[in-house]
């Protein structure tokens, strides 16, 4: 069984937040230059805005990012079902 | 006998008396023969004058003794006091070749060089004007009577009112700068100028830098603060997984073409929170939406590698 040494407490206020299901990793390798600054562009206003928490990790060269239930994106706007001409010219034969 | 030498004796007691009358011989110069003024010369400026004028004779082509106390030789020192020194009347030729004949600073019989302005522009003219200034006030006549046919020295001869001091040294040709100028230039290098450096670079687009995400102990302390205040439960074994996967607490992470998932990672690895598979879902629409162009439509570098997401350590 290999055991990364990198990892995290399993318990404690140190623990590996991987743990809860909600941070996944984005790893960098062949990833631009300025493809990496698009995704920094990106992740920053949702972690300034403190629904995604991103540490930037450079000797396993990726993006830890912990997602919180306050990240939900607003539902679509329901719009009233329109009914389909068919079914109003049947309405108007009878 | 001794009549004799008593008249001699009274002889040169009166030479010696009257020196004006002695030495009248030696200020019969010939000029055939080239004197030049020696810079920091002990000699009297009776002397001096004569050998300039007898140089700007000389320079002018006439020719035949000048003796002193004459009234030619009167004319002529006043004409080299006139003139500044260092400085002898020159011969303006044609197309704009302006032979500049200085009294040279060193010893020697060959101490005139003769310095050759070649260039004929504005700079060239300018020298020529400043030289034809100072031969003018030396020997206005041979000055105006060899300017008349040359079109430059005319020209020149317009900006003679422009003096050596104010025109920038840099824009004569080297050659044809004075020693003081050169002078000034050995001084100028060793001397400072504030430059204005401006450059103008054109403005293509804002470019906002991000700095790195970096984390820090901090970071990780407010994520499991925050993972505990929204009831986020850890995973601990296998058992404690499927149910979660049974009960939709977990589903599989939104793997597309813009989002890959690491293949070394297990299967039953390969899940994650609801929001977090929505936050990825939207992370990997708008990664598609910002694939550069040329590239094959994979978020990811021009080789085609996509980052791979890793869940769990």
């Amino acid at each position: 069984m290999e055991i990364n040494g990198n990892a995290a407490a399993a318990d404690g206020d140190m623990a590996s937040p991987h743990l809860t299901g909600a941070a996944v990793d984005i790893g960098k390798k062949g990833l631009s230059e300025s493809e990496i600054a698009w995704m920094r562009a990106w992740l920053l206003p949702l972690q300034q805005a403190g629904k995604i928490d991103v540490e930037e990790e450079f000797y396993q060269a990726c993006f830890h990012i912990t997602v919180y239930s306050s990240y939900a994106p607003q539902a679509m706007p329901r719009v009233p079902r329109r009914r389909s001409s068919t079914t109003l010219l049947a309405a108007g034969i009878r | 006998m001794r009549t004799r030498f008593a008249f001699v004796v009274f002889a040169l007691a009166l030479g010696l008396a009257l020196p004006g009358f002695a030495s009248t011989a030696r200020r019969t110069v010939p000029l055939n023969k080239t004197h030049h003024r020696r810079a920091g010369s002990h000699r009297p400026a009776a002397t001096h004058h004569a050998h300039a004028s007898t140089a700007g004779r000389a320079a002018a082509g006439q020719a035949g003794p000048v003796r002193a106390g004459t009234a030619e030789a009167a004319a002529l020192r006043a004409a080299a006091e006139r003139a500044p020194l260092g400085v002898t009347p020159l011969k303006v030729t044609s197309a704009g070749r302006v032979p500049v004949r200085r009294a040279a600073s060193g010893h020697g019989s060959a101490t005139h060089r003769l310095v050759e302005a070649t260039a004929t522009g504005p700079a060239a003219t300018g020298v020529a004007a400043t030289e034809q200034a100072a031969a003018e006030k030396a020997d206005p006549e041979q000055v105006s009577r060899d300017a008349a046919p040359s079109e430059p020295a005319t020209a020149g001869k317009a900006d003679s009112e422009q003096l050596p001091s104010e025109q920038a040294p840099s824009e004569r040709p080297a050659i044809a700068r004075t020693s003081a100028e050169r002078t000034a230039g050995k001084r100028g290098a060793l001397t400072t100028h504030a430059v204005a450096r401006e450059a103008t670079i054109p403005t293509l687009a804002k470019l906002h830098f991000v700095p790195p995400l970096r984390g820090s102990r901090e970071s990780l302390l407010r994520q499991n603060e925050k993972d505990t205040a929204e009831g986020l439960v850890r995973i601990r074994d296998d058992e404690q997984l499927n149910a979660m996967r049974a009960d939709r607490e977990l589903v599989q992470l939104p793997a597309s073409s813009a989002l890959l998932v690491n293949q070394a990672l297990p299967y039953n690895r390969r899940y994650c929170r609801p929001t977090t598979a929505r936050f990825f879902e939207r992370f990997g629409a708008g990664a598609l939406c910002a694939v550069p162009p040329g590239n094959s439509g994979k978020f990811g570098g021009t080789d085609g590698s996509v980052p791979a997401v890793a869940d769990g350590d």
